[in-house]
């Protein structure tokens, strides 16, 4: 449940963890350099509660459980780079808590910002466009007739 | 692994491999319990956050999770055991002794008594309090006699660092028995159980 605007952090978060594997594995390919880290989670795989509120604001209740991955890990200049992604993704886990670290780094923010970020998240929002164009034209109108009496 | 130098508010890894290595120190703290008064060395190694030794870290890894409130002593609630715990165990503080399932005492000499800690009851001798002591040195062959399930006839162990009240209080706890507390003393490499079973000659 949204109560602020997202933080930029929790926007290129998002970005990340939604990504396909293969677009962030092509986009990361594509940085001129990354930096050496340790991982201070390796990407481990588990299951998480999904919960949600009756009619979207009401009392929390369990909707049921997930496959999540996450990891966590400690880049050489002491930044923590976190992610979170659905499914059993340990690649894609790992890759997005580096960019996460990366980005935290007002030197790197930019490069990473305009080749990892900005596509992915262009990509993210044509496949929304082309599902919602689909689902638009799926639409039927109902006219409703008012009787006079 | 490539392992960067740790200062004081670095985050440490965890185990190098969480299934297995859990899996061994459980083990290794079965055997503790289960045979009283003898050294288990630890069987895997972790970098422990400062103060904390390998034993009592890998300890922490195995044990503590977010249903496990720890109570730590002052000289331990330091920042980056704090933020240790947090991150690999997600335990929650205990702010005072008594709502504690387990307590890290790093400066053994300045622990509270055992009283402190909770004992459980008849119904619930479970919620008796799990304490992980740090000591110098473990001393098998010394000190008191230690009799009980577990020991076939008996054993003596001491350890480096322990208050002078610890053995007579230990002897008077456990005539409480089922409730009591359960004791793990660490060193560097090894532990040694004291469960609430075993009975003292001092």
């Amino acid at each position: 449940m949204m109560d602020a605007a997202k933080t930029d952090r929790q926007q290129w978060m998002a970005i990340l963890a939604n990504a396909r594997p293969a677009e962030l594995e092509q986009a990361c390919a594509d940085l001129p350099s990354r930096p050496d880290y340790h991982l201070a989670r390796r990407p481990e795989t588990g299951l998480a509660m999904v919960r949600g509120r009756i009619s979207g604001s009401g009392q929390r209740f369990n909707l049921g459980e997930m496959t999540v991955t996450r990891c966590a890990l400690r880049t050489a200049d002491g930044r923590i780079g976190v992610a979170y992604i659905a499914g059993r993704q340990p690649r894609h886990a790992e890759l997005a808590a580096l960019m996460d670290a990366m980005l935290q780094d007002p030197e790197q923010h930019d490069v990473v910002e305009a080749s990892v970020i900005a596509p992915l998240a262009e990509a993210q929002q044509a496949r929304r466009a082309a599902a919602s164009a689909k689902a638009a034209a799926t639409k039927v109108e109902f006219f409703t007739m008012v009787r006079g009496d | 692994m490539q392992l960067l130098v740790s200062s004081e508010g670095s985050l440490l890894p965890g185990f190098p491999d969480p299934v297995l290595d859990s899996q061994r120190v459980f083990r290794a703290v079965l055997q503790a319990m289960s045979r009283p008064g003898r050294a288990v060395s630890n069987p895997v190694s972790v970098h422990p956050p400062k103060p904390l030794n390998a034993t009592t870290a890998a300890l922490c890894l195995t044990l503590l999770d977010l249903e496990t409130a720890v109570w730590l002593q002052p000289d331990a609630t330091r920042p980056n055991v704090v933020e240790y715990l947090r991150f690999h165990c997600g335990c929650p503080l205990a702010p005072e002794a008594d709502k504690a399932a387990f307590a890290l005492i790093t400066e053994a000499a300045e622990m509270p008594p055992l009283d402190r800690f909770p004992y459980g009851d008849a119904e619930y001798p479970e919620r008796g309090a799990t304490i992980i002591v740090q000591v110098d040195g473990l001393l098998e062959g010394s000190g008191p006699k230690l009799t009980g399930p577990g020991i076939e006839t008996s054993r003596r162990v001491d350890a480096v660092g322990l208050p002078s009240w610890f053995w007579p209080a230990l002897g008077e706890s456990s005539g409480r028995f089922p409730t009591g507390v359960d004791i793990l003393l660490t060193t560097e490499d090894a532990m040694v159980g004291l469960p609430r079973s075993l009975r003292l000659e001092v």
